[in-house]
């Protein structure tokens, strides 16, 4: 091995018996490395949209499908997808990013309801999900899913119609998607051949109220990786040199290995539990 | 190592709670990404404070070792913001 990489992460009498990786000067530079791989994403992000954004890969139709699986899993009749209801959620979605807001009812007071009447949907009932952050259509699935009152929207089985609203955006200065549901049963009832043939659609385009981005690489998930991969490097590193000292007998000094391996274990744990999204 | 953990088992309960209960607490707070990076900063906040605590107790308390808890604090504190949309 070059004495180099030895000197890096075993401890050694030229590397005053700590790893250099461990030391405060090689930390700070990974910070400052750690940082400018951030804004060299960030960057990319704006500049070549293609490869790296923020978007998600959050569709209509693919909020359709999963919906509509989830009621046949429960013996549900499939949603018929409604442009007026896809006109109302993504007017809601709109509404949030203009008056910067994340809730059912805006801070000017509208309501829900008010978005459906706008678009002229005439309604006996009516519902609402929304989620933002996300990434997966599947994730975001999962966590309506597991919220009883999204999951009651999800399976009513009074619910007969959807529009869903996708758009891209900036919420609180954070670059986000918004993905609103709305669920609704006409004044007037579905034919039955309505009904039956209703689930085919055209799929409702994601709406950018930011550039246009279509991401390769899901910049979350980098940062993710390359946030893991550090702390898993750098709590080899430490056992390694808990080990080292241990049979050596060593005495240093220098910050405990202990409480850095502790510390560092909770944020590389949070680091990869961390989920997307809210709802 | 052990052998510190057995001569300050306070100091490191101490530590145990406090990264425990960050832990839970940005988990109660999942749904708000504000509460977290408080939260987040707060735990770095509180790592190096307990870092002061415990080498004052050992009676080794100088300058490198906090500029080695800040770089550590500084650093887990910066990678898990940066993962928090």
């Amino acid at each position: 091995m070059p004495k180099w990489l030895h000197l890096l992460f075993l401890p050694h009498p030229d590397n005053n018996h700590r790893a250099s990786l461990l030391q405060p000067g090689t930390l700070a530079l990974l910070i400052a490395v750690y940082l400018l791989n951030q804004s060299f994403i960030s960057s990319l992000s704006t500049l070549r949209p293609g490869i790296l954004g923020y978007s998600s890969e959050i569709t209509a139709q693919k909020v359709l499908d999963l919906t509509n699986t989830q009621r046949q899993k429960n013996n549900l009749a499939p949603l018929v997808y409604n442009q007026l209801l896809e006109q109302s959620a993504t007017a809601k979605a709109k509404d949030m990013f203009a008056a910067n807001y994340w809730a059912h009812n805006s801070p000017g007071g509208k309501v829900p309801w008010d978005f459906f009447n706008a678009a002229g949907y005439e309604f006996t009932v009516a519902g609402e999900n929304l989620a933002r952050d996300f990434q997966d259509t599947d994730t975001m699935m999962r966590a309506w899913m597991n919220s009883p009152s999204h999951r009651s929207n999800i399976i009513h089985q009074k619910y007969q119609e959807i529009g869903i609203g996708v758009v891209n955006g900036i919420l609180n200065g954070v670059k986000t998607t918004l993905v609103v549901q709305h669920f609704g049963t006409p004044l007037v009832p579905l034919v039955p051949q309505e009904v039956s043939t209703g689930t085919v659609l055209s799929a409702a385009p994601v709406t950018d109220l930011a550039p246009q981005i279509h991401p390769l690489i899901n910049p979350l998930l980098l940062t993710q990786l390359v946030g893991g991969l550090l702390f898993g490097l750098i709590l080899v590193v430490l056992v390694i040199d808990a080990w080292h000292t241990v049979n050596k007998g060593h005495h240093r000094l220098t910050g405990s290995t202990l409480g850095h391996m502790g510390f560092l274990l909770i944020i590389f744990l949070l680091l990869i539990l961390t989920r997307q999204g809210t709802i | 190592m052990l052998k510190n953990l057995f001569r300050y088992p306070t100091e490191f309960f101490l530590l145990a709670l406090l990264l425990g209960s960050s832990m839970v607490l940005y988990f109660v707070f999942g749904y708000s990404p504000q509460i977290r990076r408080y939260l987040i900063c707060l735990s770095g906040l509180l790592y190096w404070g307990w870092s002061l605590y415990y080498h004052w107790r050992r009676g080794d308390l100088n300058l490198s070792i906090l500029v080695e808890y800040l770089v550590f604090a500084l650093l887990g504190v910066i990678v898990l913001l940066s993962s928090v949309i």
